[in-house]
């Protein structure tokens, strides 16, 4: 290499717009934004669900599952319909003065991740509170507010409990064979996935159950599945290649 | 509204900046969630914007973007290498670079060596790469005193050297 690397480094551009003032009416996803941003209503990661939209399939889904890298994802004890995001509350209150939403993978315990934002400072740098529950709004979104167990009900909220609900054996058997023969692989092809699902719901005894394939695309080359009991049914989704 | 917010003042700083956040977001995450992470950074603005130092808004702006990024980094389990995405993000007619052309193997090598740098170390050279950013600039984005942006900077960059003559070690004694 002849080239220094901090004189190559202090070359390369950054992308576009670095030092660029913006004009709104030009740009339509920048005003739109700013009237979410007013709106009070980017809680809710409205481009996401734009994309869960165009997939066909249910927002908690999918995102349970982006993470999920060939796993077979985990059933809510109580399933919001809102997985993309866990609202962090600053007050036990029915219009706390501060929501902060976090994106979710639907996996991680939303009570560490908001206790995180609290340490960070990110409520006006006001200290962590002792206790945090988790709550399901009635919006179906998982909400972390600061309080003791039974904070929930005070405020009318169903408490939310990140424990899987699968009683029946079948269906725990099917979970363990897919997570079984579906885990080990970062990069899962839609066609073994499919063919996988078909033969191990006929093995466990599930005949009433379907599959249900998402929509393939050139960025989500990779397939991971996740159960939805209540439903019956193994949804197939496609995901990005996780590095 | 939230009372003390100032719409017509919010609306002149997201003017200024939306840019600035858009690079860096574009720098830090696939095309897909730029828009996401512009929006998250502008909401937690817009609620703090009584806390933003009038003088160092866009560094401000950068950290809570920064923020926001590693919020989501946290549930994609993905890494940034900047300079590959900075180099990736070049326009197909152009080399991505200022001034005269550079050997694509001078761009890998740096790439590869960029690869091995710990994100801590990636991220002040990039700010005071690319972004062209200064001290102060950088130590409101990240949080910590000028004094240690110096150091951290003169450290990272030393790091960053002995990477890249590994690389080309490594490279000659392949070949």
């Amino acid at each position: 290499m002849s080239a220094d690397p901090i004189a190559l480094l202090d070359r390369l551009s950054p992308p576009p717009g670095w030092s660029e003032r913006t004009d709104l009416d030009a740009d339509p996803v920048a005003a739109q934004i700013l009237d979410q941003v007013f709106a009070g209503d980017r809680n809710v990661i409205s481009l996401d669900d734009a994309r869960r939209r165009r997939r066909g399939i249910g927002g908690a889904i999918v995102v349970a599952a982006l993470v999920a890298g060939g796993a077979v994802a985990a059933i809510w004890n109580r399933t919001p319909s809102e997985t993309a995001r866990v609202s962090c509350w600053s007050e036990a209150v029915a219009d706390p003065p501060e929501v902060l939403g976090l994106p979710w993978d639907g996996q991680s315990d939303p009570a560490t991740m908001c206790a995180d934002e609290w340490s960070s400072g990110a409520f006006r740098g006001s200290p962590p509170p002792d206790e945090l529950e988790m709550c399901v709004t009635e919006n179906n979104i998982v909400a972390v507010i600061p309080g003791a167990p039974g904070a929930c009900g005070e405020l009318g909220l169903d408490e939310f409990s990140p424990s899987p609900d699968v009683s029946d054996p079948s269906v725990i058997e099917l979970q363990r064979r897919l997570d079984r023969a579906f885990n080990n692989e970062t990069c899962q092809p839609p066609d073994r996935v499919m063919e996988e699902t078909r033969t191990v719901l006929d093995e466990v005894g599930l005949n009433g159950w379907s599959i249900i394939a998402g929509a393939e695309s050139a960025d989500e080359p990779c397939a991971t599945v996740l159960l939805v009991p209540e439903k019956a049914e193994v949804i197939v989704l496609f995901v990005a290649r996780q590095p | 509204m939230t009372p003390g917010h100032d719409e017509a003042a919010f609306t002149e700083l997201y003017k200024a900046h939306y840019g600035a956040v858009r690079s860096y977001a574009s720098a830090c995450v696939p095309n897909s969630e730029v828009d996401d992470i512009v929006a998250d950074t502008f909401v937690v603005a817009w609620r703090r914007f009584a806390d933003m130092p009038d003088d160092w808004a866009r560094g401000w702006l950068i950290g809570v973007a920064r923020n926001v990024v590693r919020g989501r980094r946290r549930t994609s389990r993905r890494a940034t290498n900047f300079v590959e995405q900075l180099i990736n993000l070049r326009p197909a007619d152009a080399s991505g670079l200022e001034g005269d052309d550079v050997p694509l193997e001078d761009l890998e090598v740096l790439k590869r060596a960029f690869g091995t740098l710990k994100d801590s170390d990636q991220e002040i050279l990039i700010l005071a790469g690319p972004y062209d950013m200064s001290t102060q600039e950088i130590a409101v984005a990240l949080g910590i005193k000028a004094n240690a942006v110096g150091v951290r900077l003169h450290r990272a960059r030393g790091r960053l050297r002995s990477a890249s003559e590994a690389q080309v070690q490594d490279g000659g004694e392949a070949a």
